[in-house]
Order: structure tokens, then sequence, then C-alpha cells
């Protein structure tokens, strides 16, 4: 009995030790009272659209073409289409919570659940706005330079990384139980937007550059 | 990937189809025979072709228009160069059996021999820049035309590429037989507009045009 218990004690040593070092360098101690009041931003207030040339790699294949996303009162609107202007994929994320994002077309090859819940994972992530509820935890990291804002929405933990100075985000990251984690990287912010993001989960990396 | 570039080249292909033009109000062509054999004569004519163009992709969900701007080239028997000049820099070249892509510096390389795919692209260039399509089974076609121009509606026959493209309309026009505007209409209300300008017609086009 004892030796059965044994690899799940160190299955559990182990789990524990992997969060715990999971934001390494981050704390709330350095924390200081300026610094709460920053917000982390991805598309500022003022934004209204955008043109990215991409690589999307889906399960292998790698398809370039251009998108774009927009913003309305509505809420954000993307879509990828070649460079020709055969449309990929368009979706749609509410700014009201209470609809769900949404798949309004999809060309019928790319039409798969992974594909498809993979896209709509990636892209909602990069909308998600940051949550202060009772939930959030800000940290700091030694250099005072970047902040961390972790939130708890529906069983999803969602790290914002941003510039203490600016507010705009480095990196977003999402974590659920049992699905593969989803990751943004951005940089080269300009006119209120980024300029260059990488988002990858699993299977599917997006490339975006600002045309 | 293969389906990816087949339909985009497929569109871009209809680009190609030599005809004539555009006007207000369209009512059907009357004598289609005149029309074909209209289409088939310019086309044997053309030795090359070159113009510029602007690719207007109108996405109704977003209520907006994307423009692309570039430029073509054909020169007989197959060789073509649609370049994408902005805001993307993207050019597919076809030249003595090989299909490249430069996508902004990378270059992709194809064999239009080796490759079934390009080896049917190849095949449909030839085919649309003969005017053949009056004829294809690949489409359903009916005929329109104004003191100005004539417009071909071409309703594809594949279910498949249906659900991608409900029809496209070339517009030529009745002076000197070339196609000033090709329009793609999408399901959904999306649409793709290619108008052409600064058409010249069997130019002298060096063979290092549709060489990387």
């Amino acid at each position: 009995m004892r030796a059965a218990l044994l690899p799940f004690s160190l299955f559990i040593l182990l789990g524990l030790l992997f969060n715990s070092c999971r934001f390494s360098g981050y704390s709330a101690r350095y924390v200081s009272g300026d610094v709460k009041n920053s917000r982390p931003v991805v598309f500022g207030q003022d934004f209204e659209k955008a043109l990215y040339s991409t690589d999307l790699n889906v399960f292998g294949r790698q398809i370039t073409g251009i998108t774009v996303i927009k913003h309305d009162s509505t809420g954000f609107h993307v879509a990828m289409l070649s460079e020709l202007g055969l449309k990929y994929f368009e979706l749609f994320f509410p700014a009201n919570d209470s609809t769900a994002d949404e798949i309004r077309y999809v060309m019928e090859v790319m039409n798969h659940k992974p594909v498809t819940e993979g896209l709509l994972s990636l892209y909602g992530l990069l909308f998600q706005p940051p949550v202060y509820d009772s939930h959030a935890r800000f940290l700091m990291n030694e250099t005072g330079k970047t902040c961390l804002l972790i939130n708890k929405i529906e069983k999803k933990q969602v790290s914002f990384y941003f510039s203490s100075l600016s507010g705009e985000v480095e990196e977003l990251t999402s974590k659920k139980l049992l699905k593969p984690k989803a990751e943004i990287k951005l940089s080269g912010y300009g006119d209120g937007y980024p300029g260059s993001l990488l988002l990858f989960q699993h299977k599917l990396s997006i490339q975006l550059k600002r045309l | 990937m293969n389906k990816f570039l087949l339909t985009a080249f497929t569109l871009l292909l209809m680009c190609f189809v030599p005809a004539f033009g555009q006007g207000v109000s369209f009512s059907p062509v009357s004598d289609v025979s005149a029309l074909q054999r209209a289409v088939r004569q310019q086309s044997e004519a053309t030795q090359t072709l070159s113009s510029l163009f602007v690719q207007e992709k109108y996405l109704d969900m977003l209520q907006d228009v994307l423009v692309s701007n570039g430029r073509f080239m054909y020169k007989k028997e197959n060789s073509v160069r649609w370049e994408y000049t902005d805001p993307i820099r993207y050019t597919i070249l076809i030249h003595d059996g090989k299909f490249t892509i430069d996508n902004d510096g990378k270059i992709s390389e194809f064999s239009t021999q080796s490759n079934p795919m390009f080896r049917e692209i190849n095949k449909m260039i030839v085919t649309a820049i003969r005017g053949d399509f009056v004829g294809s089974p690949d489409f359903s076609p009916t005929y329109f035309e104004n003191e100005e121009q004539v417009m071909a509606r071409l309703v594809p026959a594949s279910a498949q590429v249906r659900s991608m493209i409900e029809h496209i309309e070339i517009y030529f026009q009745k002076s000197d037989m070339q196609v000033v505007k090709v329009l793609f209409a999408e399901p959904g209300g999306d649409y793709t507009a290619i108008r052409f300008t600064n058409n010249l017609v069997n130019r002298e086009i060096p063979d290092s045009e549709f060489l990387h």
C-alpha cells in the first residue's frame, strides 16, 4: 500500500513545486502603491481597426494571408483572408458578456472542431478584458517593470503580463484543466495596439505583423 | 494546404479570362454565339497582356473594404505574373512549368509537372486565356450587355466551389474586348472586385518578368 502511494505522493509534490514556480520572479511584495493603478491594455480605447499580415500554422499546414481586426460598440470582429481576397474565417467577440463568442464563417476545409475551438480560444484570450474582483491577484517582478494580473474566469486562469509604465500587455496566458495552454506574445506597440503578435495553442499558431 | 491554394488560385485564374467590359443596366445578350466567337478571336490575337489592378475586398459583417494594389502580366503560352505591391508584397509567378510564390521575400517553388495540383492550375490558365470558359462544364454561364460592356456571370457547377463562390462576374469593354473588372460574389454578401487599368496588349514582355 505504501509502495503504491509513493508515486502518487511524488506526483502531488511535483505538482505543488510546479505550481509554486509558475510565477517565478513575481511577488505581491514588490507591488508599490503607484503601480497598483496600472491596467493592462492590448487595444486602446480609441482602437478601431488594424490590418496584419498573417502566418497561420494549423496542424502542420501553413496558410498565409491578411487578418483584419475591427472594434465597434458591439465588440471585436476578426477576419482572415487569403492574399487574393478569399475569406478563411470570420469571428465575433461580443462586448456583452452574456453573448457567446461566435464563428460567423469558416471555410469548409477548416471547419473542424480542434481548429475552430483553437481560433475562438486564442482570439478570445486576446480580447479578454482584465477583471478586478476578489479573485484577482496583482504581482510585480523584481525589476518593477512588469506587472502580472492573474484572473480566474470561468474555471480558467488568465494571466496578463504588462508594462507597469504603459500598461502595454507583453504576454497573455490562459490555462484550464485538461485543456492545452493558450499563449500570446505581443510587442511593437504603436497607435494604441500591438504591431506584432504570436498566438499559439497546441498545434495551432498564428503570427501577425502590422501592415 | 493544397485545397487552400487550389481555391485561391482558382479565383486568381478567373482574372485571366479574356473578354470585354461593364455598364449601368445590363440586359441578356441576344447573340451568345457571336459573343463566344469574339472572345475566342480576342484571346487568339493576344500574345501578351499587362495591367495594373486594384482589388477591393468587401466584408459585409465588418462593413468595410480592404484595398490592395498590384500589377498583372501574361505572355503566351502560359507565363503569368500576379503581383501585389500594397499593402502586402506577394507575387505569384508561373513560367516554364514552375509555380513560384514570393511572399515578402519568402520563396516557395512548385513544379507544375510533378505536382498534380499545379499541373491542373496550369491547364486552367491556358483554358481561361483561350476563352474556353464559354463552353466549360465547370461553370454555368449567362451573358449580359449594355452599350459599353458585356458581363459574363459564371455560376460554379461544383457545390464545393459554390459554398465559397456563389458566382463570378467578368466585365469586358466592348470597344477593345479587354477585361476591366472581375467580381467574385461569396455567400453571405461578401465580394472581391478587381478592377484593371492601364491595359497594354501585345507589348513586348521579357521572360525575366516571370522569373524570380
